[in-house]
């Protein structure tokens, strides 16, 4: 069996032609005016994430809820808190909640590819919802600290053990 | 004189269905100095933004339910959207596991940034994927820029030409 042939093709200059040049637009290094800029727009957009995020936290708990009242299949539910907990991942950190996206991320590598939950990776799950209730209750930035060290600790240890 | 890139003079779509989020990439260009940016919420409205409007770079999220943003990618590089088929793309995703970048980097992304990203790595990107563009590979199974980042010494059979 042969490998496919393949050929290479030098870059396609027009769109750097047409848009770099030594006069008008913004340098090649990100300048100290412009990175606080940027900063300034994402601190802007800072409260309407939290509002999202706790909006999107209410909704796993509820899911949960209505999966214990047994109006809502488990599969359904593990659906929804993958695509909530991925989206709450990539959105916490980019307003400074990195823990926030540190629980979710675990939440959504223990829930991936599951249809299913025995008890106790149920109330795993219910684990992680709780820790980022706090975490935007209390508006819990950055890394937090120790405290937070030790639940994001804990909660990977169970994953590790329970997933 | 040092080199400048006018974001003025390129046309964006970025794809996303979480609008915040989308709305924040928006916002972050517009701040860079772009007038002409795109929004779409799905793998649809991206297919319909891209062959009804001039895209030069294209920024997509690989989560789309129900669709992929590897479909898109793909569709694009396929030349079945209308626009170039060297189009910069940058893919800005949470779903940034190992896997998931190789897939995105197999279909033919140009670049890739994990979310939750910072206002510096966007920009890094954003500059780099127009002030350097990337050579491309054409063969049966792939099309998109070189896959290659280091260029090691190779003289064997079928060394691409």
């Amino acid at each position: 069996m042969t490998a496919a042939k393949s050929k290479l093709l030098p870059p396609v200059e027009e769109l750097r032609a047409r848009a770099v040049n030594s006069r008008t637009g913004m340098d090649l290094r990100l300048s100290p005016a412009v990175l606080r800029r940027l900063e300034e727009v994402v601190n802007e957009s800072r409260e309407r994430f939290v509002i999202d995020l706790a909006a999107r936290l209410r909704k796993l708990r509820t899911s949960v809820q209505t999966v214990l009242d047994g109006d809502m299949t488990q599969q359904d539910m593990l659906a929804l808190v993958f695509d909530e907990s991925l989206q709450i991942k990539g959105m916490g950190g980019t307003i400074g909640y990195n823990v926030l996206s540190l629980i979710a991320t675990t939440l959504n590598d223990f829930v991936a590819g599951r249809t299913e939950l025995g008890r106790i990776q149920f109330e795993i799950l219910q684990l992680h919802i709780d820790a980022m209730y706090v975490v935007i209750a209390d508006r819990i930035t950055d890394n937090g600290g120790i405290l937070e060290d030790q639940v994001l600790s804990g909660l990977r240890a169970a994953v590790r053990k329970f997933g | 004189m040092a080199e400048k890139v006018d974001f003025s003079l390129v046309h964006f779509l970025i794809v996303d269905g979480n609008q915040l989020s989308a709305d924040l990439a928006r916002d972050l260009l517009l701040t860079m100095g772009a007038t002409t940016v795109f929004v779409a919420h799905s793998y649809d409205e991206a297919i319909a933004a891209l062959k009804s409007n001039v895209v030069d770079v294209l920024l997509t999220e690989l989560h789309l339910p129900p669709r992929s943003g590897l479909d898109l990618i793909r569709e694009v590089r396929s030349g079945k959207t209308g626009g170039s088929r060297q189009m910069p793309i940058l893919v800005m995703s949470a779903l940034s596991a190992k896997d998931h970048v190789f897939e995105a980097r197999d279909a033919g992304v140009t670049e890739f940034i994990a979310k939750p990203y910072g206002v510096e790595g966007f920009y890094r990107r954003m500059v780099g994927i127009i002030a350097h563009p990337r050579a491309f590979v054409d063969s049966d199974k792939y099309y998109g820029p070189d896959r290659r980042r280091r260029q090691l010494p190779y003289d064997g059979p079928d060394r691409r030409q």
